[in-house]
């Protein structure tokens, strides 16, 4: 009896394998037919059989380093969103305060034949992300418009009228070129990210190399290094990424950002006004936090909790009546 | 609201669909360095975004769906090999377009991961058979010659592999 037994799992044993040798499997169907726990018998067999299949590719892959690597991540998860927006490649990040445009026209007269045809992408009622032809995304903020000022196919040249952040897609081929009042700035491959507002210009490099051509001289910047505007001069300097201000659509990183600076981004980002009153003084307050996707109502309660901030509404009209900061 | 407010959680989670997932995308990349890297990315990614998911129910497709994504958005970029990146590229689209069954995929690799766990307990021998069992074109003649030991004998290390993944995988 236990050697019938035996023999069948041998059977089974071949006709998991090569399920195709008759006279095999007509034995197999006749002990089969002995009971129905035969039946499920085989059955559990062949579920096991099946679901194994690929397991000798299976491998164990080393989870503790994994998460040891994870783990340092997530320890500063405000600053790091802050470095991963820094390690897209070649990410520009342009600001310009309302008020202070760039005029049409500089590129206008530059490029007649093209102008026809250009593409303008914008955001007239709130943030806006566009992609443009080579695959490159763009945040636009509320009222900002961007031209694509040539067609893409030797170089990939844009102007910006606003606010925008760049991620711009890798192609050494094509060159992509930001066009901003008397600075032009040229994408060699790389990371890094722009600030200019007002008159205040600055440029910080991650890594790689970015172009600046200040209309008077061609300026090459290096990791780490920033470029600073001040008195119609440029100076480049070594400066913590720390200082920067990240702009991403909705998307905010502050890292010990005034709370004056955090209001008036959140207050263009979103379209409404936000006045503090006379009697609350801000300057020692700063901000450090993410905000994402989130609403008008949902970024001030944040900021109730962080920075202990009252407020109060009527309709596009935000209030501050106090803060608690540290 | 999301499934792990602390980190102790989050670990859980973490140790319950790390290999599981590194498995399902080593089988879309056939690259052990990369889809380790992608499915670090995809934890990490969770935890940035756990107040914003509500996806409190179905944590396990949504970790599949997001290797399957970053899966395609690393092959896009890396382009590993030319020829690998088109091949598998192409595959991946067709299979998008089919709608992946994240519930089912997940299904399978746990179960996988449960019965890569259960052979690793196996007596060695029979371990390396089984595992050669499994080998796509490998005949237990083979088995049994490589192995220096009886067709008979590679049978029966089969059964009893699988009779003990059988009674492993009921509880």
């Amino acid at each position: 009896m236990s050697n019938l037994k035996e023999n069948i799992k041998s059977l089974i044993a071949r006709a998991l394998k090569n399920p195709s040798d008759q006279a095999e499997a007509d034995q197999i169907d006749l002990w089969l037919k002995e009971s129905e726990e035969n039946i499920k018998h085989l059955q559990s067999y062949t579920d096991v059989w099946e679901a194994s299949e690929g397991i000798h590719d299976y491998r164990t892959f080393d989870s503790t380093k994994s998460w040891d690597e994870i783990n340092n991540q997530m320890g500063e998860t405000k600053t790091f969103t802050l470095r991963s927006l820094l390690k897209i490649a070649a990410v520009a990040l342009v600001l310009f305060a309302a008020g202070f445009l760039i005029k049409p026209y500089i590129m206008e007269s530059g490029s007649h034949s093209n102008n026809d045809t250009a593409t303008v992408y914008d955001a007239p009622l709130h943030n806006k992300s566009h992609k443009l032809a080579d695959n490159s995304q763009i945040w636009l903020s509320k009222n900002s418009q961007l031209k694509q000022v040539s067609t893409f196919e030797s170089e990939r040249v844009v102007s910006l009228d606003g606010q925008a952040f760049f991620d711009v897609s890798h192609d050494p081929s094509r060159k992509f070129v930001v066009k901003s009042g008397n600075e032009t700035i040229t994408v060699l491959g790389t990371e890094f990210s722009v600030i200019n507002e007002n008159d205040r210009f600055e440029v910080f490099v991650k890594s790689g190399k970015v172009a600046v051509n200040t209309g008077k001289r061609n300026i090459e910047l290096n990791p780490n290094d920033w470029l600073i505007k001040g008195n119609g001069d440029y100076v480049v300097s070594k400066k913590p990424a720390k200082e920067i201000i990240e702009w991403v659509g909705t998307k905010f990183n502050f890292d010990n950002v005034p709370l004056k600076t955090v209001l008036e981004n959140i207050a263009s980002a979103y379209g409404i006004n936000i006045t503090i009153e006379q009697s609350v003084n801000v300057s020692n307050c700063k901000i450090t936090t993410n905000i994402t996707d989130e609403s008008i109502e949902e970024v001030f309660e944040e900021l109730k909790l962080i920075a202990g901030l009252e407020y109060s509404i009527s309709g596009n009209n935000y209030s501050v009546n106090s803060v608690h900061c540290k | 609201m999301s499934v792990f407010k602390h980190k102790d959680d989050f670990k859980k989670l973490f140790d319950q669909w790390f290999n599981p997932l590194c498995n399902y995308a080593y089988s879309l990349v056939h690259n052990h360095v990369l889809a380790k890297d992608i499915v670090q990315e995809v934890f990490l990614h969770l935890w940035e975004k756990r107040e914003k998911l509500n996806i409190s129910s179905d944590v396990k497709s949504y970790l599949f769906k997001s290797t399957y994504h970053k899966t395609i958005e690393k092959i896009r970029v890396k382009k590993l090999q030319q020829r690998l990146a088109k091949e598998n590229l192409m595959l991946l689209e067709q299979e998008r377009v089919e709608q992946q069954d994240f519930d089912r995929i997940s299904e399978q690799y746990r179960l996988k991961e449960r019965i890569n766990c259960s052979i690793r307990q196996l007596p060695p021998k029979c371990q390396k058979v089984f595992l050669m069992s499994r080998k796509n074109g490998l005949t237990y003649d083979e088995i049994a010659y490589d192995l220096g030991i009886s067709k008979k004998t590679v049978e029966n290390h089969v059964m009893k592999a699988l009779d003990f993944l059988r009674k492993n995988l009921k509880n």
